[in-house]
């Protein structure tokens, strides 16, 4: 039997891109320290196996990914919406792996202050760099929401021609998982969606697999992808600095202030559900 | 847990201009830098807001600036001067990174990881040449590499000054080399050598060479012997 986390192992996790199974192809990969072979059939099927026992698993495939699940699942794949809208353009983004653990991932993902450092001239850029109160609540559904987030950025999407205040709203339906809903310059009144879907590997290393579902008609796939793939990819240095990899739960460790309150909300949910892969328990 | 004491964990010269020198004591990350009036500062390589390392930071004279959400921590005491999210607000005083005491002698920069009884103390004779040998870093636990060198007679007197601190004696020349440990992490020392001589040395890079090369197969029998056991 596993020794695993029960919440990790029971929950649905994306382990490919959609995109990076032609029909008849099969990668091997890595969920939550085991070796997972996911196939597509010349019929377009997708079939997940555990390589070691050749155990069948659940397979989805929806939001651009597959997703499977180690264990017994004990709800659906969370529902987002607006990937049924039909006038949307929506693909996957690219799948990173990253020396890092999941949820420090996701927490970078919900994080605002670090655009003019870590994204300067994109998402941000000094003397810009106030971080506005927000509000942080806890839906009925259980999920982490935050709204009322903005911030000024040079350049917040491929449509956007100056700076603009970018409006943002930030859900985590699962510890894994986060998708933001941001003002499309040419929609003002809808939102672009902006998924991180995390592969947990280990512990201390994941595979963040984007997927974006846009208003935006302009833009071809390529260009989509290259912008999503370079933003990631000036995050992942700094994700793979953190002198510790996983995320500490005791609210003592690490010190947040007012524009951390996303993530001091998402360390208390994880920390009230139990879950423990990949975080630092309390008290150590 | 080591000894409180000082232990050598850099050249001073590795401690230049606006370089951010990385090392390890104890198992910690340190950040070693000088500051523009030029104050050594031994921070723990962590900034206290997400953990990220500050040797990926930058060096901005009297502080250094993490390069995660650009927090600025003041040069000695470590406190955190400026948080860019809200930039009018002063920080509370509670965040600061851990800093440790740090001197500079001999050459090189000694880090102290609780107030030690006094500062370290070589008794370097005034009129004797002294030349900084090249550190090297041994795959080895304190005690062990303690014992090489305490055990390494070979045309030396050694003798044990502390447990972080060998000297070898030469009688045939008068030489003195101190061996100074830095307990990096489990299972890895770095030993840095300063060498007295009563004589002007004519060429300090064959001394260089000379002294590396022993120390080197000092480590190579040393790592070989561990690896075996």
């Amino acid at each position: 039997m596993h020794a695993i986390d029960p919440i990790a192992w029971n929950d649905w996790h994306p382990v490919s891109a959609g995109s990076d199974l032609a029909p008849g192809g099969r990668r091997v990969t890595t969920l939550l320290e085991q070796r997972i072979q996911v196939a597509r059939d010349v019929g377009g099927t997708i079939a997940i196996h555990d390589v070691a026992s050749g155990r069948t698993l659940p397979a989805i495939e929806r939001y651009g990914h597959a997703w499977t699940c180690l264990g017994a699942p004990t709800r659906d794949l969370f529902a987002i919406p607006e990937a049924d809208e039909p006038d949307r353009h929506a693909l996957s983004a690219g799948s990173i792996g990253v020396h890092v653990g999941g949820l420090r991932a996701v927490e970078n993902f919900l994080d605002m202050a670090h655009f003019p450092f870590v994204h300067a001239g994109v998402l941000g850029a000094e003397p810009h760099t106030e971080v506005a109160d927000y509000r942080v609540t806890i839906n009925a559904e259980d999920e982490v929401i935050a709204t009322e987030c903005r911030f000024i950025q040079p350049r917040a999407a491929l449509t956007a021609e100056g700076a603009i205040e970018a409006q943002y709203i930030y859900r985590v339906p699962r510890p894994f998982c986060a998708v933001l809903y941001k003002t499309s310059p040419p929609h003002p009144a809808r939102f672009d969606v902006i998924a991180l879907f995390v592969q947990p590997v280990s512990e201390v290393e994941s595979i963040g697999h984007q997927w974006v579902c846009m208003l935006d008609d302009a833009s071809d796939d390529t260009a989509l992808r290259r912008f999503q793939l370079s933003i990631f990819g000036q995050d992942r240095p700094i994700l793979e600095a953190h002198v510790e990899k996983r995320l500490p739960l005791d609210p003592r460790v690490e010190m947040p202030v007012r524009a951390d309150a996303s993530s001091s909300v998402y360390r208390r949910w994880l920390r009230r559900q139990g879950l423990t892969y990949a975080t630092v328990p309390e008290g150590r | 847990m080591i000894a409180a004491r000082w232990y050598p964990v850099a050249r001073e010269r590795d401690v230049a201009g606006v370089h951010l020198f990385h090392t390890r004591l104890d198992g910690t990350e340190l950040v070693v830098w000088r500051d523009d009036a030029g104050l050594l500062n031994a921070w723990e390589n962590r900034c206290p807001h997400r953990s990220v390392r500050l040797t990926i930071g930058r060096h901005l004279g009297d502080r250094l600036k993490c390069r995660y959400h650009g927090w600025e921590f003041g040069t000695q005491g470590g406190r955190c001067v400026h948080v860019p999210a809200h930039p009018s607000d002063m920080p509370p005083a509670r965040i600061a990174v851990r800093v440790f005491p740090i001197v500079a002698a001999h050459g090189l920069a000694w880090v102290a990881t609780a107030p030690p009884a006094a500062p370290p103390d070589l008794a370097l004779a005034a009129d004797h040449a002294t030349l900084l040998l090249r550190a090297v870093r041994f795959e080895a636990d304190l005690a062990a590499t303690m014992e090489a060198l305490v055990g390494d007679d070979a045309g030396v007197r050694p003798t044990r000054i502390s447990d972080a601190h060998v000297l070898h004696e030469r009688p045939e020349t008068g030489d003195r080399v101190h061996w100074l440990l830095q307990p990096a992490d489990v299972g890895v020392t770095i030993v840095h050598g300063v060498l007295c001589s009563p004589h002007p040395l004519h060429d300090p890079m064959a001394m260089l060479r000379e002294f590396d090369e022993r120390l080197v197969s000092l480590r190579d029998a040393l790592e070989s012997r561990v690896a075996h056991a």
